[in-house]
Protein backbone atom coordinates (compact mmCIF):
# COMPACT_ATOMS: atom_id res chain seq x y z
CA UNK A 1 0.00 0.00 0.00
CA UNK A 2 1.53 3.64 -0.87
CA UNK A 3 2.28 5.76 1.92
CA UNK A 4 0.30 9.38 1.22
CA UNK A 5 2.55 12.62 2.37
CA UNK A 6 0.51 13.24 5.31
CA UNK A 7 0.96 9.81 7.05
CA UNK A 8 4.51 9.64 6.03
CA UNK A 9 5.07 13.17 7.79
CA UNK A 10 3.58 12.37 11.09
CA UNK A 11 5.97 8.49 10.75
CA UNK A 12 9.03 11.14 10.04
CA UNK A 13 8.20 13.11 13.17
CA UNK A 14 8.07 9.80 15.16
CA UNK A 15 10.80 8.20 13.21
CA UNK A 16 13.24 10.79 14.00
CA UNK A 17 13.27 10.35 17.66
CA UNK A 18 13.42 6.62 17.38
CA UNK A 19 9.18 6.23 17.72
CA UNK A 20 8.76 3.85 15.20
CA UNK A 21 8.57 0.29 14.33
CA UNK A 22 10.68 -1.56 11.81
CA UNK A 23 7.76 -2.59 9.77
CA UNK A 24 6.61 1.20 9.20
CA UNK A 25 10.33 2.62 8.91
CA UNK A 26 10.68 0.39 6.45
CA UNK A 27 7.36 1.66 4.46
CA UNK A 28 8.34 5.08 5.35
CA UNK A 29 11.85 4.90 3.35
CA UNK A 30 9.67 3.56 0.26
CA UNK A 31 8.05 6.64 0.22
CA UNK A 32 10.83 8.63 0.74
CA UNK A 33 12.87 7.10 -2.07
CA UNK A 34 10.22 8.88 -4.06
CA UNK A 35 9.24 11.49 -2.52
CA UNK A 36 11.86 14.72 -2.06
CA UNK A 37 9.50 17.09 -0.31
CA UNK A 38 8.99 14.47 2.60
CA UNK A 39 12.90 14.04 2.49
CA UNK A 40 13.60 17.61 2.47
CA UNK A 41 10.68 17.75 5.69
CA UNK A 42 12.94 14.90 7.01
CA UNK A 43 16.26 17.02 7.06
CA UNK A 44 14.62 19.88 8.83
CA UNK A 45 12.76 17.29 11.26
CA UNK A 46 16.55 16.79 12.08
CA UNK A 47 17.81 19.41 12.39
CA UNK A 48 15.01 21.10 14.64
CA UNK A 49 15.25 18.06 16.93
CA UNK A 50 19.18 18.26 17.67
CA UNK A 51 18.56 21.83 18.10
CA UNK A 52 15.74 20.34 20.93
CA UNK A 53 18.17 17.75 22.21
CA UNK A 54 21.13 19.92 22.11
CA UNK A 55 22.48 21.95 24.98
CA UNK A 56 20.41 21.74 28.21
CA UNK A 57 20.53 24.91 30.67
CA UNK A 58 19.50 22.73 33.17
CA UNK A 59 23.10 21.34 34.37
CA UNK A 60 23.87 24.44 35.15
CA UNK A 61 21.62 24.65 38.43
CA UNK A 62 22.97 23.30 41.31
CA UNK A 63 20.41 20.22 42.36
CA UNK A 64 22.71 18.51 44.97
CA UNK A 65 20.59 19.74 47.97
CA UNK A 66 18.45 17.73 48.96
CA UNK A 67 14.44 18.65 49.77
CA UNK A 68 13.94 15.65 52.49
CA UNK A 69 15.02 18.08 55.29
CA UNK A 70 12.58 20.44 54.91
CA UNK A 71 10.22 18.13 53.43
CA UNK A 72 10.24 15.95 57.14
CA UNK A 73 9.84 19.13 59.17
CA UNK A 74 6.07 19.33 57.12
CA UNK A 75 5.27 15.01 56.86
CA UNK A 76 1.85 14.87 58.94
CA UNK A 77 2.03 11.57 60.91
CA UNK A 78 -0.10 8.65 59.31
CA UNK A 79 -2.55 8.89 62.02
CA UNK A 80 -3.05 12.35 61.47
CA UNK A 81 -3.44 11.78 57.29
CA UNK A 82 -6.35 8.85 58.71
CA UNK A 83 -7.74 11.25 60.68
CA UNK A 84 -8.14 13.88 58.27
CA UNK A 85 -9.04 11.15 55.12
CA UNK A 86 -12.06 10.28 57.81
CA UNK A 87 -13.30 13.52 57.81
CA UNK A 88 -12.70 14.45 54.28
CA UNK A 89 -14.96 10.89 53.84
CA UNK A 90 -17.63 12.18 56.09
CA UNK A 91 -17.43 15.73 54.37
CA UNK A 92 -18.85 16.16 51.34
CA UNK A 93 -21.83 13.79 52.50
CA UNK A 94 -22.17 16.26 55.55
CA UNK A 95 -22.25 18.72 52.63
CA UNK A 96 -25.15 16.91 51.07
CA UNK A 97 -27.30 16.45 53.62
CA UNK A 98 -27.40 20.13 54.75
CA UNK A 99 -27.94 21.23 51.32
CA UNK A 100 -30.72 18.52 51.02
CA UNK A 101 -32.02 20.10 54.72
CA UNK A 102 -32.00 23.28 53.47
CA UNK A 103 -33.63 22.63 50.19
CA UNK A 104 -36.53 21.22 52.19
CA UNK A 105 -36.68 23.93 55.00
CA UNK A 106 -37.09 26.50 52.01
CA UNK A 107 -39.66 24.55 50.13
CA UNK A 108 -42.18 23.83 53.42
CA UNK A 109 -41.49 26.64 55.25
CA UNK A 110 -43.44 29.92 56.17
CA UNK A 111 -43.86 32.51 53.34
CA UNK A 112 -40.43 34.14 53.79
CA UNK A 113 -41.76 37.59 52.14
CA UNK A 114 -42.11 40.46 54.64
CA UNK A 115 -45.83 41.56 55.17
CA UNK A 116 -46.53 44.44 54.12
CA UNK A 117 -48.83 46.71 56.56
CA UNK A 118 -49.20 49.51 54.26
CA UNK A 119 -46.78 51.79 56.15
CA UNK A 120 -48.31 51.54 59.52
CA UNK A 121 -46.63 51.02 62.42
CA UNK A 122 -46.54 47.63 64.28
CA UNK A 123 -47.02 47.38 67.88
CA UNK A 124 -44.01 45.38 69.15
CA UNK A 125 -46.53 42.92 71.39
CA UNK A 126 -48.20 42.10 68.72
CA UNK A 127 -45.06 41.09 66.32
CA UNK A 128 -44.49 36.97 66.10
CA UNK A 129 -40.63 36.26 65.70
CA UNK A 130 -41.45 35.56 62.11
CA UNK A 131 -42.27 38.73 61.63
CA UNK A 132 -39.31 39.99 63.01
CA UNK A 133 -36.99 38.11 60.80
CA UNK A 134 -37.44 40.27 57.36
CA UNK A 135 -36.82 43.78 59.83
CA UNK A 136 -33.20 43.52 59.28
CA UNK A 137 -33.24 47.70 59.01
CA UNK A 138 -34.19 48.26 62.28
CA UNK A 139 -30.90 48.96 63.78
CA UNK A 140 -29.57 51.10 60.34
CA UNK A 141 -29.66 54.83 59.81
CA UNK A 142 -32.73 56.56 58.93
CA UNK A 143 -31.83 57.28 55.33
CA UNK A 144 -31.24 53.89 54.96
CA UNK A 145 -34.75 52.36 56.50
CA UNK A 146 -36.34 55.17 53.80
CA UNK A 147 -35.14 52.47 50.71
CA UNK A 148 -34.70 49.81 52.25
CA UNK A 149 -37.20 49.09 54.88
CA UNK A 150 -40.78 48.63 53.92
CA UNK A 151 -41.82 49.17 57.89
CA UNK A 152 -39.95 49.78 61.03
CA UNK A 153 -40.67 48.86 64.70
CA UNK A 154 -42.31 51.30 67.19
CA UNK A 155 -42.33 51.74 70.88
CA UNK A 156 -46.07 51.10 71.84
CA UNK A 157 -45.28 53.39 74.52
CA UNK A 158 -43.76 56.32 72.25
CA UNK A 159 -45.67 55.39 68.89
CA UNK A 160 -44.03 58.03 66.12
CA UNK A 161 -44.98 57.69 62.66
CA UNK A 162 -42.61 55.33 60.59
CA UNK A 163 -40.13 57.24 58.40
CA UNK A 164 -41.17 56.31 55.17
CA UNK A 165 -44.90 57.11 55.49
CA UNK A 166 -44.89 60.69 54.26
CA UNK A 167 -43.01 59.66 51.29
CA UNK A 168 -45.81 57.05 50.45
CA UNK A 169 -48.64 59.75 51.24
CA UNK A 170 -46.47 61.63 48.75
CA UNK A 171 -46.67 59.03 46.02
CA UNK A 172 -50.08 58.38 46.28
CA UNK A 173 -50.91 61.90 45.56
CA UNK A 174 -48.71 61.63 42.34
CA UNK A 175 -46.59 64.19 43.76
CA UNK B 1 5.11 -2.62 19.06
CA UNK B 2 8.66 -2.74 19.93
CA UNK B 3 10.25 0.95 18.98
CA UNK B 4 13.82 2.07 18.25
CA UNK B 5 12.77 4.41 21.54
CA UNK B 6 13.48 1.34 23.63
CA UNK B 7 17.25 1.51 23.01
CA UNK B 8 17.42 4.66 24.11
CA UNK B 9 18.87 5.39 27.41
CA UNK B 10 16.37 5.62 29.83
CA UNK B 11 15.99 8.18 32.83
CA UNK B 12 17.80 5.81 35.78
CA UNK B 13 16.02 7.48 38.84
CA UNK B 14 12.84 6.70 36.37
CA UNK B 15 13.54 2.79 37.25
CA UNK B 16 12.95 1.59 40.31
CA UNK B 17 16.99 1.17 41.19
CA UNK B 18 18.25 -2.28 40.32
CA UNK B 19 20.11 -2.27 44.06
CA UNK B 20 18.63 -2.19 47.60
CA UNK B 21 14.86 -2.03 48.05
CA UNK B 22 12.41 -2.14 45.58
CA UNK B 23 10.48 1.01 45.27
CA UNK B 24 7.10 -1.28 46.21
CA UNK B 25 8.87 -2.35 49.29
CA UNK B 26 9.72 1.20 50.28
CA UNK B 27 6.45 2.47 49.79
CA UNK B 28 4.55 0.07 51.55
CA UNK B 29 7.49 0.84 55.20
CA UNK B 30 5.98 4.62 54.17
CA UNK B 31 2.57 3.60 54.40
CA UNK B 32 2.93 2.06 58.12
CA UNK B 33 4.49 5.10 58.93
CA UNK B 34 8.03 4.48 58.47
CA UNK B 35 9.36 8.10 57.18
CA UNK B 36 13.01 7.03 56.28
CA UNK B 37 11.66 4.63 53.77
CA UNK B 38 9.92 7.40 52.25
CA UNK B 39 12.91 9.59 52.85
CA UNK B 40 14.51 6.63 50.39
CA UNK B 41 11.94 7.44 47.66
CA UNK B 42 12.18 10.90 48.08
CA UNK B 43 16.37 10.38 47.67
CA UNK B 44 15.58 8.59 44.46
CA UNK B 45 13.04 10.67 42.77
CA UNK B 46 13.96 14.12 43.54
CA UNK B 47 16.64 15.16 41.41
CA UNK B 48 14.81 13.27 38.20
CA UNK B 49 11.50 15.43 39.18
CA UNK B 50 12.95 18.64 39.85
CA UNK B 51 14.79 18.53 36.27
CA UNK B 52 11.15 17.92 35.01
CA UNK B 53 9.40 20.42 36.80
CA UNK B 54 12.28 22.64 35.61
CA UNK B 55 11.59 22.48 32.19
CA UNK B 56 7.83 24.12 33.04
CA UNK B 57 9.22 26.53 35.07
CA UNK B 58 12.36 28.54 34.65
CA UNK B 59 13.11 28.94 38.08
CA UNK B 60 15.03 26.30 40.73
CA UNK B 61 13.70 27.73 43.64
CA UNK B 62 10.08 27.22 42.80
CA UNK B 63 10.90 23.93 41.05
CA UNK B 64 12.11 23.04 44.54
CA UNK B 65 9.12 24.17 45.75
CA UNK B 66 6.72 21.98 43.69
CA UNK B 67 8.73 19.21 43.89
CA UNK B 68 8.17 19.21 48.11
CA UNK B 69 4.81 19.90 47.65
CA UNK B 70 4.51 16.88 45.23
CA UNK B 71 6.11 14.68 47.64
CA UNK B 72 3.77 15.70 50.49
CA UNK B 73 0.95 14.96 48.21
CA UNK B 74 2.27 11.34 47.45
CA UNK B 75 2.80 10.71 51.33
CA UNK B 76 -0.94 12.14 52.37
CA UNK B 77 -2.00 9.95 49.39
CA UNK B 78 -0.30 6.93 49.69
CA UNK B 79 -3.13 4.83 50.54
CA UNK B 80 -4.75 5.66 47.42
CA UNK B 81 -1.73 4.30 45.49
CA UNK B 82 -2.10 0.57 43.58
CA UNK B 83 0.80 -1.55 44.63
CA UNK B 84 0.25 -3.35 41.14
CA UNK B 85 1.44 -0.40 39.64
CA UNK B 86 4.72 1.28 39.71
CA UNK B 87 5.27 4.21 41.62
CA UNK B 88 7.23 6.61 39.06
CA UNK B 89 5.06 7.60 37.02
CA UNK B 90 2.18 8.25 39.79
CA UNK B 91 5.00 10.36 41.05
CA UNK B 92 5.44 12.29 38.09
CA UNK B 93 1.91 12.14 37.40
CA UNK B 94 1.35 13.81 40.41
CA UNK B 95 4.23 16.37 39.86
CA UNK B 96 3.45 17.57 36.41
CA UNK B 97 0.03 17.91 37.47
CA UNK B 98 0.75 20.00 39.90
CA UNK B 99 3.07 21.79 37.59
CA UNK B 100 0.57 22.60 35.23
CA UNK B 101 -1.87 23.83 37.95
CA UNK B 102 0.50 26.42 39.13
CA UNK B 103 1.26 27.58 35.55
CA UNK B 104 -2.39 27.97 34.80
CA UNK B 105 -3.30 29.55 37.56
CA UNK B 106 -0.48 32.23 37.45
CA UNK B 107 -1.44 32.30 33.36
CA UNK B 108 -5.49 33.32 34.66
CA UNK B 109 -3.10 36.20 37.44
CA UNK B 110 -1.87 37.58 34.22
CA UNK B 111 1.38 36.48 35.16
CA UNK B 112 2.41 34.08 32.54
CA UNK B 113 5.91 33.94 32.68
CA UNK B 114 6.72 30.26 31.84
CA UNK B 115 10.13 29.80 29.74
CA UNK B 116 10.21 33.46 29.21
CA UNK B 117 11.21 35.01 33.08
CA UNK B 118 14.89 35.27 33.42
CA UNK B 119 15.67 34.21 37.14
CA UNK B 120 18.92 34.74 38.36
CA UNK B 121 20.96 31.77 38.07
CA UNK B 122 20.57 31.71 34.01
CA UNK B 123 23.83 34.11 34.02
CA UNK B 124 26.75 32.23 31.90
CA UNK B 125 29.31 30.79 34.00
CA UNK B 126 32.61 31.88 32.82
CA UNK B 127 34.40 29.15 33.84
CA UNK B 128 32.71 26.58 31.21
CA UNK B 129 33.88 27.22 27.91
CA UNK B 130 31.33 28.53 25.26
CA UNK B 131 28.50 28.50 27.94
CA UNK B 132 27.09 32.02 26.46
CA UNK B 133 26.57 30.19 22.95
CA UNK B 134 24.76 27.15 24.58
CA UNK B 135 22.86 29.33 26.84
CA UNK B 136 21.48 31.46 24.19
CA UNK B 137 20.45 28.49 22.11
CA UNK B 138 19.12 27.18 25.41
CA UNK B 139 16.41 31.02 25.59
CA UNK B 140 15.55 30.47 22.09
CA UNK B 141 14.79 26.78 22.48
CA UNK B 142 12.71 27.82 25.53
CA UNK B 143 11.14 30.60 23.81
CA UNK B 144 10.20 28.25 20.78
CA UNK B 145 8.87 25.90 23.91
CA UNK B 146 6.44 28.53 24.89
CA UNK B 147 4.56 28.71 22.02
CA UNK B 148 3.56 25.20 21.72
CA UNK B 149 -0.01 24.15 23.37
CA UNK B 150 0.00 22.77 26.91
CA UNK B 151 -0.61 19.25 25.60
CA UNK B 152 2.11 18.72 23.01
CA UNK B 153 4.53 20.86 24.95
CA UNK B 154 4.16 18.28 27.49
CA UNK B 155 4.29 15.05 25.47
CA UNK B 156 7.52 17.09 23.73
CA UNK B 157 9.52 18.09 27.82
CA UNK B 158 8.84 14.51 28.80
CA UNK B 159 9.62 12.18 25.63
CA UNK B 160 12.49 14.40 24.09
CA UNK B 161 14.04 16.66 26.78
CA UNK B 162 13.88 14.03 29.90
CA UNK B 163 13.86 10.40 27.89
CA UNK B 164 10.76 9.12 29.18
CA UNK B 165 9.33 6.10 27.23
CA UNK B 166 6.21 6.72 25.50
CA UNK B 167 4.42 4.27 27.31
CA UNK B 168 5.52 6.20 30.76
CA UNK B 169 4.36 9.35 29.18
CA UNK B 170 1.40 7.95 28.85
CA UNK B 171 1.06 6.46 32.32
CA UNK B 172 2.01 9.95 33.32
CA UNK B 173 -0.32 12.10 31.69
CA UNK B 174 -3.16 9.48 31.65
CA UNK B 175 -2.95 8.95 28.49
CA UNK B 176 -3.53 6.32 25.55
CA UNK B 177 -0.27 5.41 24.13
CA UNK B 178 -1.54 5.84 20.70
CA UNK B 179 -2.67 9.24 21.72
CA UNK B 180 1.23 9.88 23.16
CA UNK B 181 2.21 8.95 19.79
CA UNK B 182 -0.32 11.41 17.49
CA UNK B 183 0.61 14.16 20.22
CA UNK B 184 4.33 13.33 19.73
CA UNK B 185 4.57 13.54 16.26
CA UNK B 186 2.41 17.24 16.03
CA UNK B 187 4.77 18.57 18.93
CA UNK B 188 7.46 17.69 17.24
CA UNK B 189 6.27 19.02 13.93
CA UNK B 190 5.56 22.58 15.73
CA UNK B 191 8.44 22.45 17.39
CA UNK B 192 10.18 22.77 13.79
CA UNK B 193 8.31 25.04 12.48
CA UNK B 194 8.63 27.61 14.61
CA UNK B 195 12.01 27.18 15.05
CA UNK B 196 12.26 27.44 11.46
CA UNK B 197 10.43 30.51 11.72
CA UNK B 198 12.15 31.77 14.25
CA UNK B 199 15.55 31.42 12.66
CA UNK B 200 14.55 32.95 9.82
CA UNK B 201 13.62 35.77 12.07
CA UNK B 202 16.64 36.13 13.47
CA UNK B 203 18.99 35.91 10.56
CA UNK B 204 16.62 38.68 9.03
CA UNK B 205 17.36 41.00 12.36
CA UNK B 206 21.11 39.91 12.14
CA UNK B 207 20.89 40.68 8.27
CA UNK B 208 19.54 44.15 8.97
CA UNK B 209 22.05 45.18 11.49
CA UNK B 210 24.61 43.94 9.61
CA UNK B 211 23.57 46.42 6.91
CA UNK B 212 22.62 49.25 8.67
CA UNK B 213 26.76 49.03 10.51
CA UNK B 214 27.64 49.27 6.81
Amino acid sequence: MRMNCKRARTDVALGVGGDLDDTASQMLERHLATCPECRKYRRQMEAGLRTLYGPSNISTHDLSDSVWPGLLKRLPSREEIHRSNRFNGWLPAAAVLTACLAVVALTTGPDPRPHDFGGGSILMDTISIRDVLPLTNVARPVEESLHGARWIIVDPRHPTTPFDLPQRRRLRRGN
Amino acid sequence: MTTKSEQRELPADVLSAGSGVSDARLVEEARRGDREAFGELVLRYERQLIRVILRFVNDVELARDLAQETFLRVYERLDLFDPSRRFGPWLFRIGVNLTLDYLRRRKRRGRWVLFSESPGGQSPDPAVSDSRQALDVSQEVRTVLEQIPEKYRAVLVLRDLEGFPTSEVAAILNRKEATIRWRLAEARDKFQRLWLKRLGTTTTVLASEHSQKK
